[in-house]
């Protein structure tokens, strides 16, 4: 009996959805939480891959429907469960993060993002953009440029005049445009710039309550309430401009003494709102920006998102593209662990392992230069293809550089492995359990540095990895020490996957031939033929065209899964297109991982996780 | 009989131990030749500013090699990435706290003018917020790119009236 028709039998009320891959059922918002609460307890559904809403537009009812992916640990299959909710104009769902700790980020980014209420969450607030923002930026009535609103600091809105206006979709800021900002009369001039530190300090209202303590996490006022005044604690805001918060991640954190007593990150300081961008362009013209999510692996965004868009046209690539592909994805992995073991270096205080690492992905940076034209936003893949085949001779570069990478790696990694400092910093430190792990959607090395040998080149193997020989390192304490074996054995495993790919390239051709509605055709019979030069035209202008559908594909990127959910009704443009980052659902167990951690083992910790905000926040 | 003067330079001989040179020179040779970034790393060109820290393009030769973390120490930012609305408060807030004389680089399109980024989430361009001395195009730019920005943002610098600035000030 397949997992439909029992779930039929059990909940009559489910009905069968319509899915070009996995599948897929919808079932009334009133009883979404016992099915998925079934098909994990009955039907092994453990992990909650992702969780997203729809919207189908104003005035179409129902109006919103909230999505979930859940995944088999044990079989390595999805199950799509959609619910429609039920209120139009205040839209509402029940909460999952009871089941899987996990939802709680994703159902805060629902909200933020359209506004639909989960009952029962724990906190729910918004996560991407700043708490006071007045829309919901994924409903479809709000435009791309975005609607004025005031910035999130009174303070600096004050200063600058500057508020959150809608972007110019044409022209530009180079472009004069009447009433625009006039630089030179911006320009400050000799005047007190202290004077942000100059203002006034909020006075307590009881001047007997601990003055240190002012921000306040989630729904303060009912914590304040019931929290003791304790003098010692303190707050520290780290970020969003730390060293070693890798990016732009803030975590807010209250202390007693030394230790971590709650953190609360605070993401979306680099949300470019890529989701909303996807549904106005082509599934051509989105390439660029899968480069931007993980920006140390953008060959990996680039596959992983042109395989999500070949399942919805139900294309397959021929074996060279694979194999290119491949060898391009794994190229991008050594390059981004390499970045993720020079920061962690950087971290704990060992500055020669980033001089080192650089030096080799300045090697990986002139192979993908040479490829495909730029050092690292390479937006190489094409959908059904890539954009040009392999140049003479670059294979054999690749080969070289694997052999020269090998001992490198090993004179890099033995400067911290036994290292006594190294180790002290990072030994027992930010323990992360099987269980926790799970439970809170974390992949990639940080899962499996908790023992947990989940690896979808194995258990899902996509674009041939079926064919290679690699193993699966996986760490025993989960701690941030094992975090760190698995990223160095993982570069040495993808060294063996090039090597075996480029042993066996196969020839052929390197792109989709019989596509001619998704592929351009070759440059040359552009030029000389009409029917090529219609086809060109029609797919720049009108982008490759798409059957209606759902799918969701995940693939194995350096910092875990990334998924895509692509909602199609058809054409060249997505109607909606989810982007499942790793790094979010990874960063989500922080609040979890830092309490009672001392304040330094938080940079061990963020270093660890290898995390990048350009997907987190997307 | 009068004799060409064939000194180039500084003769300790001739001249003792005094140099004489405009004020403005050497301050401007001091202050173009130690900037400190403050590398307000933001996205995708943090990466490439770290390329330029690293052992192939070292910034170091330029006398930048000092990458100061806090505002406070800083004398140059270098705003590489795209600035949201959420975080332009923040980078305001840090350019506020670097001492005068100072100097910004925008670093790649989105850092000059909101690049591909044209939505209701970004900033269009770090100039709204904060006055820029060199902007560098590129989606991100190459690091010689922004190698060639600090020596753009030397030669300005060398040519400023920092005494006039100073006893103005």
């Amino acid at each position: 009996m397949s997992v439909q028709e029992a779930l039929k039998s059990r909940f009559p009320q489910a009905a069968e959805r319509a899915s070009l891959d996995h599948p897929a059922v919808g079932v009334p918002a009133a009883e979404l939480v016992a099915v998925l609460a079934w098909l994990r307890a009955e039907q092994g559904f453990d992990a909650l891959a992702d969780l997203t809403a729809v919207d189908w537009a104003e005035g179409v009812s129902p109006r919103f429907t909230v999505v979930y992916h859940l995944y088999s640990t044990a079989r390595h299959d999805y199950i799509r469960v959609a619910a429609d909710c039920p209120n139009d104009a205040a839209p509402e769902a029940p909460s999952v993060s009871a089941l899987w700790a996990g939802a709680n980020w994703h159902e805060r980014e629902v909200f933020d993002m359209f506004g639909i209420r989960f009952s029962g969450h724990p906190d729910l607030r918004r996560i991407l953009m700043w708490d006071g923002y007045p829309h919901h930026p994924l409903r479809k009535e709000f435009p791309l440029a975005g609607i004025e609103a005031e910035l999130s600091d009174p303070e600096i809105a004050a200063e600058t005049q500057v508020k959150v206006k809608p972007a110019p979709m044409a022209g530009g800021p180079f472009v004069a445009v009447e009433g625009g900002i006039n630089l030179s009369e911006t320009e400050p001039t000799a005047k007190d710039e202290s004077w942000a530190e100059k203002n006034e300090k909020p006075v307590a209202a009881d001047p007997e309550a601990p003055a240190s303590v002012q921000v306040a996490f989630g729904d303060s006022a009912a914590r304040a309430a019931a929290a003791e005044p304790d003098a010692d604690r303190m707050s520290l805001s780290m970020g969003p401009s730390h060293p070693s918060t890798h990016g732009v991640l803030r975590v807010q954190m209250e202390l007693d003494g030394e230790v971590v007593i709650k953190a609360d990150p605070v993401v979306g300081y680099l949300h470019r709102g890529d989701e909303k961008i996807a549904e106005n362009m082509t599934y051509n013209q989105f390439v660029p920006y899968t480069d931007r999510l993980d920006y140390l692996a953008p060959l990996a965004n680039n596959m992983a998102y042109a395989i999500a868009v070949e399942k919805l046209a139900k294309l397959e690539v021929p074996p060279r593209c694979q194999a290119i592909r491949v060898v391009t994805a794994e190229m991008a992995r050594i390059s981004s662990h390499l970045m993720g073991l020079g920061a962690f270096g950087i971290d704990v205080g060992a500055w020669t392992v980033f001089l080192y690492t650089f030096t080799e992905r300045e090697k990986l940076y002139k192979l993908f230069e040479e490829l495909t034209g730029a050092r690292f936003t390479t937006s190489y893949t094409r959908i059904g293809g890539v954009s040009r085949d392999v140049p003479p001779g670059w294979l054999e570069r690749v080969d070289l550089f694997c052999k020269e990478f090998l001992p490198s790696l090993e004179e890099t990694m033995a400067l911290l492995t036994r290292n006594k400092i190294f180790m002290d910093r990072t030994v027992g430190i930010g323990v992360i359990s099987k269980e926790d792990a799970l439970a809170y959607g974390l992949t990639g090395p940080n899962l499996r540095g908790s023992g947990v040998a989940l690896d979808l080149r194995k258990d899902r193997p996509y674009s041939g990895y079926e064919q290679y020989d690699f193993d699966v390192p996986v760490g025993t304490q989960g701690d941030c020490y094992d975090r760190y074996l698995v990223r160095g054995e993982e570069m040495r495993q993808s060294v063996r996957i090039i090597q075996q790919a480029i042993a066996k390239f196969p020839g052929g051709p390197w792109h989709a031939v019989d596509a001619p509605r998704i592929f351009l055709p070759p440059k040359e019979k552009i030029l000389t033929s009409m029917e090529e030069l219609i086809q060109n035209f029609m797919l720049v202008t009108e982008g490759p065209q798409m059957p209606a559908g759902e799918v969701y594909f995940e693939a194995e990127n350096p910092k875990g899964v990334l998924g895509f959910y692509i909602v199609s009704k058809g054409g060249g443009v997505p109607w909606r297109l989810k982007i499942r980052s790793p790094s979010f659902c990874n960063l989500s167990i922080l609040p979890k991982t830092c309490v009672g951690a001392m304040v330094a083992d938080i940079v061990s910790i963020l270093g660890s996780f290898d995390f990048v905000m350009g997907e987190c926040d997307r | 009989m009068v004799t060409a003067n064939t000194e180039l330079a500084y003769n300790g001989k001739i001249e003792g131990d005094v140099i004489v040179s405009r004020s403005d020179a050497v301050i401007n040779w001091i202050r173009s030749n130690s900037m400190w970034p403050m590398p307000m790393g933001l996205a995708c060109c943090a990466i490439e500013l770290m390329a330029v820290a690293a052992s192939r393009f070292d910034i170091a030769r330029f006398g930048a090699e000092v990458m100061r973390f806090s505002p406070r120490q800083s004398d140059v930012m270098i705003v590489s990435g795209t600035v949201t609305y959420k975080m332009a408060s923040s980078v305001r807030r840090i350019y506020d706290q670097m001492p005068a004389p100072k100097w910004v680089i925008a670093m790649g399109a989105c850092a000059s003018s909101g690049g591909m980024y044209r939505s209701y989430a970004v900033l269009q361009g770090v100039d709204r917020i904060l006055p820029v001395d060199v902007y560098v195009s590129g989606c991100p730019p190459r690091p010689e790119a922004l190698l060639d920005a600090l020596m753009k943002l030397q030669a300005k610098v060398r040519r400023e009236p920092s005494t006039r600035n100073l006893l103005k000030a």
